[in-house]
């Protein structure tokens, strides 16, 4: 049995690598299974076929078996396993109500480990490859077995009659946990491959995630260098630079001692199992050379002429270089570019994007805004949020903090601060602020807090014993992270509002506990953070955690309203403002950062029919990598131009969306170079 | 003697008995807690306490008849139920402590 790891940043080509490692094995003769642990998988769009947890045979293959582990599945199994028969003998309301319970981050979280370590158990495949979610919820994942063995141990020898919430109906699989613990750390049949970049920041991540994965007990490891500049390339002008930085990285990388293997960038885009044939093959040496001669033999530098009639050019696309906008500026630009037609309408970058964002500024009355990009890992999120928030708060006046709920970010290295906390850290900037929310602060505050609020309303030290026993369950790091989440929204928040009443829970309360304990509890969660941000920041921007992760953190505001309903508890005025706010058109603006490729759309087109379900209209899209059309001229990249075209327009169909447009640029985004960007952004 | 009390309590679906890894802490969770362990303080192994969380243990609710009875022709709202030495206590709410030592000393005095 061998197990592969496929970890990585979002949109490095995880699923592109993991994929074609799993069907050159299985075209090898072995019985493959592939399984991606990313909640917003990609998977069935590589393969072009529907997937779901329980295997799949690919069709068109011998060996090849795919899965996607995702939270309805893995619940309905738990569900399965936990209720059994029972599930007959009760009420409808009452099996609901189970079901709402389930739907917790805890449970979801367990089943869906309980799934990850099902597959790890499997003995029916010869390789069993996994496709794992972005970095830091993948390193959550890999610590789990360790985390929950620990965990059960403990409260056993505790005091025993604490409930352990949803872990209770797994005790049978503490077996099941070590055996997965022992494959992962098991180097004779485990290896983790961490796919990169060619860049700094990719390369600094992947050896911070290694120094992680290392600490769960993982030896076996290797780094994956995708998106190599072909050495052809190198003579074009437009990508000296870029070139010098792949070799420099890839040395580097070299100079670390691990396994190193590199892929190059290719002109097409791999999906489907013909074109991942071809992406295995490229591992030939003698093949990639004569792939690449096909875009470069023959063509100089200004080499276009020559390639009419080329069999790999579109003849419909030929006619448009870019969707662009239409010439009175309306932000409702898909009307009227139509690139059927044979003008070419000309995207003017800047004044589009200065109209997207005036349209939120004008309508500004006095209140925070608050402004969401989410989207696939590798959109360049925290690129378009520091790009927005510079622009607002340098060339508009306004006072903005940037938000990263990814634990990976690194929006501070770009932005030269050189730690970032959750206080927001002022830039060189005086009006641009950046914060974090980091999962073990978060967790920390979550523990402090509960247990000075507990110390209020109770003076029982078993009591006491047993909150703290629970408060170091595995379970509590969603909430807590949610909790730090839904601070910054009470900067809208009028205080006196905060009215809840003790009685209303339905106890008696002693007296000299009398006191309001919804502004306690508030009081207490708040001491971890700061006061009156109201009066600081005019705009909060939400860099979020790749798609899956970041729809799962806003749709827990709408879990726990119902499982506070569900539990006639106190109404929880901080929740409801919080949906109050994220559902409100004026006051939150989502906007879906993808760009002109297959997933990054269907991902995003995902994410705006889950929000729209949830009451969330997605504002405006931020579509970044756009190529210049110079670089039609370069026979290599023509493909890649008729191919964005082609997704300009499937994008405009099922979006008909508003816009901020982002140019691809040929170097990496960091803190000397981010103005440039900005002032070929927006019309400052 | 031991073990002379039974009390049984009856959890709606919760995640853990504090309710720390819900929305947010719930004061009915930690005063019921309270009481509980202080009735284990005082009466020790006298006092059997068990309880049970229907969406971890419904086969806990299904195999007393009482409960399932309850929750047959009340539902979810008849939860949590409290009871006390297979005599049905309280339900729909956790019982309050000056009740509960009056009923438990009632029932060992008998």
């Amino acid at each position: 049995m061998k197990y592969i790891f496929f970890s990585g940043k979002g949109g490095v080509g995880k699923t592109t690598i993991s994929s074609a490692a799993a069907l050159n094995f299985a075209l090898n003769g072995k019985k493959t299974l592939i399984v991606s642990t990313d909640p917003a998988s990609n998977l069935s769009d590589i393969f072009e076929q529907n997937l779901k947890e329980e295997e799949t045979k690919i069709t068109g293959t011998d060996n090849l078996y795919a899965s996607e582990i995702n939270a309805a599945d893995s619940l309905e199994r738990y569900k399965a396993k936990v209720l059994g028969d029972s599930i007959k003998d009760l009420d409808n309301d009452v099996v609901s109500m189970i079901e709402e319970e389930f739907k917790s981050p805890c449970t979801e979280e367990i089943a869906g480990f309980d799934s990850f370590t099902g597959f790890i158990a499997r003995k029916d495949f010869d390789v069993i490859i996994f496709d794992t979610a972005p970095t830091g919820h993948t390193l959550r994942l890999m610590s789990l077995p360790l985390k929950w063995t620990t965990y059960i141990e403990e409260v056993k020898k505790g005091e025993g009659r604490t409930c352990m919430g949803p872990v209770t109906n797994l005790e049978g699989s503490i077996e099941v946990y070590n055996e997965a613990l022992r494959i992962l750390t098991d180097e004779t049949s485990t290896s983790f491959s961490f796919v990169m970049r060619p860049q700094e920041l990719s390369l600094y991540e992947t050896l911070r995630s290694i120094e992680e994965i290392k600490s769960v007990g993982i030896k076996n490891i290797e780094i994956l260098i995708n998106q190599v500049l072909p050495d052809k390339l190198a003579k074009f002008n437009t990508f000296e630079e870029q070139y010098k930085l792949n070799e420099k990285i890839i040395k580097q990388a070299k100079e670390t001692g691990y396994k190193i293997k590199k892929y190059y960038l290719m002109p097409e885009e791999i999906k489907g199992l013909d074109s991942l044939k071809k992406f295995i093959l490229m591992e030939d040496k003698n093949y990639a050379e004569k792939y690449f001669a096909q875009f470069f033999d023959g063509g100089g530098n200004t080499g276009c002429a020559a390639e009419r009639g080329n069999k790999y050019s579109n003849k419909n696309a030929d006619t448009a270089d870019r969707i662009i906008i239409n010439k009175d500026n309306n932000i409702n630009i898909n009307k009227d570019a139509d690139i059927s037609s044979n003008t070419d309408i000309k995207i003017d970058i800047k004044e589009n994007n200065s109209n997207i964002i005036a349209k939120i500024t004008d309508k500004i009355k006095n209140q925070t805004v608050f402004i969401f990009f989410i989207g696939k890992g590798g959109t360049g999120k925290s690129t378009i949020s520091l790009l927005t928030g510079l622009y607002l708060s340098k060339y508009k006046n306004k006072k903005t903090l940037v938000v990263s709920v990814d634990p990976a970010s690194h929006i501070g290295k770009i932005m030269g601060v050189e730690s970032l906390e959750q206080k927001p850290v002022q830039t060189e900037n005086k009006n641009l602020f950046l914060s974090v929310i980091s999962p073990d602060a978060a967790l920390s505050d979550y523990k402090t807090d509960t247990m000075q609020f507990f110390k209020k309303v109770s003076n029982n030290a078993d009591s006491l014993k047993v909150l703290e026993e629970e408060l170091n369950s595995p379970c509590t790091l969603e909430i807590a992270y949610f909790k730090k989440f839904y601070n910054y929204f009470k900067l809208g928040y009028e205080k006196n509002n905060l009215n809840g009443n003790a009685n209303d829970a339905g106890i008696n309360i002693n007296a000299g506990d009398n006191l309001n304990l919804n502004g306690k509890i508030n009081n207490a969660l708040q001491n971890n953070t700061y006061d009156n941000l109201k009066d600081k920041f005019d705009y909060i921007i939400f860099d979020t955690a790749p798609t899956g992760h970041a729809l799962r953190l806003l749709f827990l505001a709408f879990e726990y309203q119902k499982e506070n309903k569900n539990n006639n508890s106190v109404k929880d005025e901080e929740l409801e403002f919080l949906i109050n706010t994220i559902t409100d058109k004026e006051k939150t603006y989502f906007s879906l950062a993808l760009y002109p490729e297959f997933t990054p759309v269907e991902e995003a087109y995902r994410a705006y029919k889950d929000l729209k379900e949830a009451g969330i209209e997605v504002s405006f899209l931020s579509i970044n990598y756009l190529l210049n059309a110079k670089l039609k001229s370069i026979k290599f990249f023509k493909d890649k131009i008729n191919q964005e075209s082609k997704y300009l327009n499937a994008i405009k169909e099922k979006f008909n969306l508003p816009s901020l447009y982002f140019e691809q640029y040929p170097y990496e985004i960091n803190y000397s170079n981010i103005e440039k960007f900005l002032k070929d952004s927006f019309k400052l | 003697m031991e073990n002379s009390i039974v009390l049984e309590i009856y959890d709606p679906a919760l995640c853990c008995s504090t309710g720390v890894c819900g929305p947010k802490p719930d004061v009915k969770l930690i005063k019921i807690n309270d009481i509980l362990n202080k009735l284990k303080n005082d009466f020790g192994d006298k006092i059997e306490i068990k309880r049970h969380s229907i969406s971890n243990e419904p086969k806990e609710f299904l195999s007393n008849k009482t409960i399932r009875e309850i929750i047959k022709s009340e539902g979810k709202a008849a939860l949590p139920v409290c009871v006390l030495n297979g005599e049905l206590l309280t339900k729909g709410k956790y019982p309050e402590e000056g009740a509960l030592y009056a009923e438990i000393l009632k029932s060992s005095l008998i």
